[in-house]
């Protein structure tokens, strides 16, 4: 609950650098997201009054976006682009291998090795996909090989092959 | 407005149409029906069923008829084989998530008779208990696209249903996701509690964090329910009546200033199924509220109501017969002088019954009437035009507010005081009209504002000061008005940030106000009862005055209880005072000099005078004390007129009886009439329209002025911010007007639903002050006030203001009275167990 506190006011200090309207929503959110790793239920009520909205609007804005999370995460965080073009090239055998590697489904966490696997529909840099984001960096052109590479480093451990 | 129609075609046939017209309105104003689910007229179009997808001549795509605007030279199709089997096709998926057994059974229309069909819908209770049956628009679209198979399998999502709550229910697996509930709680109604959450194939309609209705601040006005094309959103508790004989009744509901017009649906055995806003004239979802639709139906039903007449003897109330009751009234009231009887009444009843019981305390030569009247609203407002010879508006006409482009609204809740001016409002700031709020207390409307100005509470008038103020200073153009001298003058005298500063609203926002104000004319303001029901109400209304003048702004004063300006018509034109403090006529009846009292409706009398007779549709704790009660039909069970805020006068005529017994309030005050030989004269209700209730507005505006500011402002400013509070010490408590009773009847008391909507003893708090306090959502507090104690709940609220606190009591004991006359008292809270 300390952490709480804290981090309502790191929320308290980025709703007072937004002005109050309704188009600041997201780039707010994004904002809390970075900051907190979630987007704390108590926050909303007051952010929903600074920007004019009602709470249920807040809410169904964070459901919307998979970039939102409601619950507070892993430390670390893989996103692997399922998008049209990363698809082609071979994503779907990526997420796969990570799955396998972390033993949990695609938007599920691996709370042991405290890592995410999250899917995310595009991240808008198609040419140099498959993408996969690893703790915010990019990496381009990922294949099964790279995988193994991310996930051991990620994890410090690596593979046991039975 | 007319900019000339605009021509086009539709399946080859030649139509007009205005500009701005969508495909879909113009088709359907032709007589040509095109399938939709999610449009409706009157509420935002959305697009999201697909099912009036057209083809219009020249376009590569089919358009969506509710979200296409008539063009000059169009050619539209709006049926053809191919739009045909494409509807089909979106149709169907629609359905794969309906249970859509019920559109396909070969056995519907002998349903009633079979009775077959218990599980085929795949939830619980299966087609022949829905409440839409009969009366479902996914019917009306599969007769239409002549829907025999589907081909998916319907999916049952198994969502929970939603049941927490009182008086509305939700199926999501009924739900097909057309939004209309989405947007009418947001955009028509402006709560916002509904909202689509999640995505793709798990998109739902939800509340904030799942919350139910009532956790997440819903006002249960039923719009979810009027505008659900399924039976996903229903009253709760209703099942199905299809093949039942329901009949209709029309009634105008006597709760607030609106006066909806609603229906009740009756069924064979006489009991009132549910209560509805009538749509006859304007979409069902503009009008109603919680009050109307679920309150008077729960009161008028499941209340244990006495019938027949009680006299008391040997200190208890026996019942009676009618005659013996009057006959008892009439002994009595004729042992007294006619000095020494008080003729009071409250103005929630119908306005035959006002007429009569004046007629009869004439004809008997009574010469004390009252208008029991704590709001004093109408009567301060009166004073201070005689005082200063100008005029206000009186009539409030919501048609007009179309002629706006900003408005100022100021301590006014408008969407719980008068709900239909508020949507009517809604509307034009939709279409691009801006909204300035300044309120010291809680404000629904808050949301919808440009602009917000919470000010500490009974500075308002600072506020207002400081905003014109800053409207000079903004437009230095010449002012048609004289006296504006004076109060440059005098403003000059003291700073923005002074003023600012003291009144408690930050300068940016004042500025950001009178900017828009300037730029967006003309402007309205509109003030409630809170406005005036402060020891300030003078200079309120003094700067509302200047205000309106510098804007060249129209001010409508804003009523909130029905029949409130024609008891004040009746004030102005017949012998009768204004009662809103209780404790001087308390006095008369102690000293001896008011000795009988006839009351109309309910009074929060602190004593019993010798002889004491209550009219009322209720057995209220005052009508428990009286000498004899006559008990009387509501206005749901008697025909009658209600008089709104706009001074219209409206009739309802409803036949529903509960009691065989039951009289109106016009055949008692008749018999009484008769048994003391007076014949009543009573005027035509219609006649009074055009005689007690003109419709003036002002003409003469020639002559007005600027009214003088008397103040010394340096001198308020100082004596203000020596009165700066210790913060966290004392609260400024704003009490609030409820409308949640009935003829001195507390809803939340009566009808168990609403005590967990709104309740009396309630105190909204803003949360830091909460946390500050150690309160929770639902802590029982001591408030202290210099006039006493009073226990309540706290409610957590962060449209309240820090250091101020917001209270609803209703007006059913002195007390609380006492509160609602100050209108804003300084105190302190304390944790009950403390």
């Amino acid at each position: 609950m300390k952490n709480l506190g804290n981090k309502i006011s790191i929320v308290e200090k980025i709703l007072q650098t937004l002005p109050g309207e309704r188009r600041y929503l997201v780039h707010f959110l994004h904002l809390v997201q970075q900051a907190t790793g979630y987007i704390p239920e108590e926050i909303l009520p007051a952010a929903a009054r600074h920007f004019s909205v009602s709470p249920s609007e807040i809410f169904g804005v964070v459901t919307f976006y998979s970039a939102f999370s409601l619950k507070p995460h892993c430390q670390h965080e893989i996103v692997v682009c399922q998008g049209t073009a990363c698809h082609v090239r071979g994503s779907g055998a990526i997420m796969e291998e990570f799955s396998r590697w972390l033993g949990v489904k695609p938007g599920e966490e691996n709370l042991e090795k405290n890592v995410l696997l999250k899917p995310v529909n595009c991240l808008g840099c198609c040419a140099i996909g498959p993408v996969v984001v690893v703790d915010g960096q990019l990496q381009a052109k990922v294949d099964l090989k790279e995988v193994k590479r991310i996930a051991e480093k990620l994890t410090g451990e690596s593979e046991k092959r039975e | 407005m007319s900019f000339g129609r605009i021509r086009l075609k539709i399946n080859e046939r030649l139509v007009e149409a205005e500009p701005g017209m969508t495909v879909l309105e113009c088709a359907r104003k032709n007589g040509l029906y095109i399938p939709s689910l999610c449009e409706l007229e009157g509420l935002p179009a959305f697009a999201s069923c697909r099912l009036c997808l057209i083809e219009i001549k020249g376009r590569p795509f089919w358009s969506p008829a509710c979200q296409t605007l008539v063009e000059e030279g169009m050619e539209v199709i709006t049926s053809s084989e191919e739009l045909e089997s494409l509807r089909r096709s979106i149709f169907e998926l629609i359905l794969s998530e309906h249970p859509y057994f019920c559109l396909l059974c070969s056995e519907k229309p002998i349903c009633n008779e079979l009775k077959v069909t218990m599980a085929k819908a795949l939830e619980p209770g299966g087609c022949i208990f829905c409440p839409k049956d009969g009366n479902c628009e996914l019917q009306r679209v599969a007769e239409y696209l002549k829907i025999e198979k589907v081909s998916y399998e319907f999916e049952d999502k198994g969502w929970p249903l939603w049941q927490k709550d009182p008086f509305i229910s939700y199926n999501p697996n009924l739900c097909i996701l057309c939004g209309r509930c989405v947007r009418v709680c947001g955009e028509i109604r402006g709560e916002g509690v509904l909202s689509f959450v999640n995505r793709g194939t798990k998109t739902v309609i939800g509340t904030f964090y799942d919350r139910t209705l009532v956790k997440a601040d819903c006002s249960f006005c039923g719009a979810c329910v009027d505008v659900c094309p399924t039976a996903a959103f229903t009253e709760k508790g209703l099942v199905a009546a299809k093949g039942k004989n329901l009949s209709r009744q029309k009634l105008i509901c006597p709760l607030c200033s609106c006066g909806c017009e609603l229906e009740a649906e009756i069924m064979e055995n006489g009991a009132i199924r549910r209560i509805l806003p009538a749509a006859d004239k304007r979409p069902a979802f503009m009008s109603g509220c919680a009050r109307g639709r679920f309150g008077l139906r729960e009161l008028l039903t499941e209340l244990k109501r006495i019938f027949k007449p009680t006299i008391r003897s040997n200190g208890f109330p026996v019942e009676t017969s009618w005659d013996e009751a009057l006959e008892s009234v009439v002994k009595n009231l004729e042992a007294f002088s006619p000095e020494e009887i008080a003729f009071v009444f409250n103005e929630q009843t119908h306005i035959e019954n006002l007429l009569a019981f004046l007629e009869i305390g004439q004809k008997l030569g009574v010469k004390n009437f009252f208008w029991f009247y704590p709001e004093i609203f109408l009567k301060r407002i009166d004073e201070f035009e005689k005082e200063n010879q100008v005029k206000f508006n009186r009539r409030i006409n919501p048609d007009r507010l179309s002629e706006f482009r900003s408005y100022l609204v100021l301590d006014s809740d408008l969407k719980s005081e008068a709900t239909t001016f508020w949507l009517e409002l809604n509307r034009w700031l939709r279409s691009g009209a801006r909204l300035v709020v300044l309120d010291s207390g809680l404000n629904k409307i808050e949301r919808s504002a440009a602009v917000r100005l919470k000010g500490e509470p009974g500075r308002e008038y600072l506020t207002l000061l400081a905003l014109l103020k800053l409207l000079l200073e903004k437009s230095t153009g010449f002012s048609f008005y004289s006296g504006l001298d004076q109060i440059v003058e005098k403003l000059n005298q003291i700073s923005g940030e002074i003023l600012a500063e003291v009144s408690g609203v930050k300068l940016a926002d004042l500025e950001k106000a009178a900017g828009l104000l300037v730029d967006s004319k003309p402007s309205a303001i509109i003030f409630g009862q809170r406005f005036l029901r402060q020891e300030t109400w003078r200079r309120n209304l003094w700067a509302v005055w200047n205000l309106a003048l510098k804007l060249e702004a129209e001010v409508f004063p804003v009523t909130s209880r029905i029949n409130e300006i024609f008891a004040s018509r009746l004030a102005s034109q017949y012998p009768v005072q204004v009662l809103s403090d209780l404790t001087a006529f308390e006095q008369r009846i102690r000293d001896k000099k008011i000795r009988a009292v006839f009351v109309l409706g309910d009074l929060p009398l602190a004593v019993k005078p010798e002889f004491l007779v209550v009219l009322n549709v209720f057995e209220t704790p005052l009508a428990a004390q009286s000498d004899v009660f006559l008990p009387i039909a509501s206005s749901l069970e008697s025909s009658g007129s209600l008089v709104d805020f706009e001074g219209k006068i409206k009739k309802s005529l409803p036949q529903i009886k509960f009691s065989e017994n039951s009289l109106s309030g016009l055949q008692v005050f008749l018999k009484l009439g008769s048994r003391l030989g007076i014949k009543l004269t009573l005027p035509e209700v219609d006649f009074l329209q055009t005689t007690l209730l003109p419709d003036k507005t002002n003409s003469k505006k020639d002559h007005w002025r600027y009214l003088e500011i008397e103040d010394d402002l340096r001198q308020v400013v100082s004596s203000a911010q020596a009165r700066e509070k210790p913060l966290g010490e004392e609260f400024m408590i704003v009490v609030d007007q409820d409308l949640y009773s009935y003829s001195g009847l507390i809803l939340s008391e009566v009808v168990p639903g609403f005590k967990r909507i709104q309740n009396p003893d309630w105190l909204w708090l803003n949360p830091a002050d909460a946390e500050r306090h150690g309160f929770k959502n639902g802590s029982r507090v001591q408030i202290e006030t210099e006039s006493g104690r009073l226990a309540a709940a706290v409610r957590i609220d962060y449209g309240i203001k820090i250091g101020t606190a917001v209270i609803k009591p209703v007006l059913t004991n002195p007390m609380w009275l006492d509160f609602y006359l100050k209108g804003i008292l300084r105190g302190r809270l304390r944790a009950e167990n403390e």
